[in-house]
């Protein structure tokens, strides 16, 4: 009797286990959401006149407010202390590395360089 | 399957231990007799595996059915240990492509922080420290002897090297600006 059921138990497993793993992966990713922030910088008013020190306040705020993943507000912090011209290519490594799939944010790559840490004088 | 049967015999008591708690969740979820069933071959399975022990007049295919059924929690296990030989032995790999004199201070970007090994290696790049990659995929970082991060070590070995940028230059929260050197 057991030996009959065995198969029919590892046949009605297998997709349920599929099912799980498809719905643990979530929607949005948390880099795409700091993916949004830049594009809500890129759309403010008047965002030509805000100074470094602000553009990178206004990423600052939004991401400690909107984005949950640990993960994605590390590499940002690390990754705004880098060179102007390296911030978004080191960035989109790191999303790729980790979502292993790849990643674009045309509005991060046109802001980042001036929305991160600010050199000394 | 050398370095699995190794690995399942030196993890032996901790797979039974997770077997237990399977067993536990069984028993509530499906009844006692059936719950001892399909738990026990799980444990039967690994001790097979460590020790070549094995119980007698039990039908195979409940065997089979129990490992399936206790699977997962145990893969679980396996494959993390399975995953810390790997890891170990690319750090062995890498420390060894290093001068010998610096082995000491190496360590694995792995073990830095909560986060994958590349998000860690710009944490520690963005602390004045050196991190990089060494071919086999494996990011490693530097220390001195008390553990303070380096700056310039110019690594043998790496595909890839995140640190701070020459000439240093800090930004105003007083971190050195880095980037990537290679």
């Amino acid at each position: 009797m057991i030996k009959f059921f065995v198969p029919i138990v590892f046949i009605l497993t297998i997709p349920l286990l599929v099912s799980c793993q498809k719905e643990s992966k979530p929607a949005t990713s948390g880099f795409d959401q700091l993916c949004e922030v830049f594009n809500e910088l890129k759309n403010l008013a008047g965002v030509s006149q805000l100074s470094q020190e602000e553009k990178s306040n206004f990423i600052l705020e939004n991401m400690s407010k909107k984005i949950q993943d640990p993960i994605v507000s590390n590499s940002w912090e690390a990754v705004r202390q880098a060179t102007p011209e390296s911030r978004y290519q080191i960035f989109k490594d790191g999303a790729e590395e980790v979502t292993g799939e790849p990643w674009d944010c045309p509005n991060m790559q046109a802001l980042a360089a001036s929305a991160g840490a600010t050199p000394e004088l | 399957m050398e370095n699995l049967s190794k690995t399942i015999r030196n993890h032996k008591n901790t797979t039974q231990t997770i077997s237990g708690t399977i067993a536990a969740i069984g028993l509530e979820k499906v009844g006692q007799k059936t719950a001892g069933v399909l738990v026990t071959p799980a444990v039967w399975v690994l001790n097979y595996s460590a020790d070549g022990s094995k119980p007698s007049g039990v039908d195979a295919g409940i065997y089979a059915s129990g490992f399936l059924s206790a699977g997962a929690s145990v893969a679980v296990s396996l494959m993390k240990s399975v995953l810390d030989d790997d890891l170990q032995r690319k750090f062995e790999m890498a420390t060894k492509s290093e001068p010998p004199k610096y082995a000491p201070f190496i360590k694995t970007c792995y073990h830095f922080a909560s986060n994958p090994q590349l998000i860690n290696a710009q944490r520690i790049a963005s602390k004045g420290g050196t991190a990089w990659m060494h071919s086999n995929g494996l990011w490693l970082y530097i220390t001195d002897s008390r553990g303070n991060m380096v700056a310039d070590y110019k690594p043998k070995s790496a595909v890839k090297v995140y640190q701070p940028v020459y000439p240093f230059q800090r930004n105003n929260n007083g971190s050195l600006i880095w980037g990537q050197t290679k």
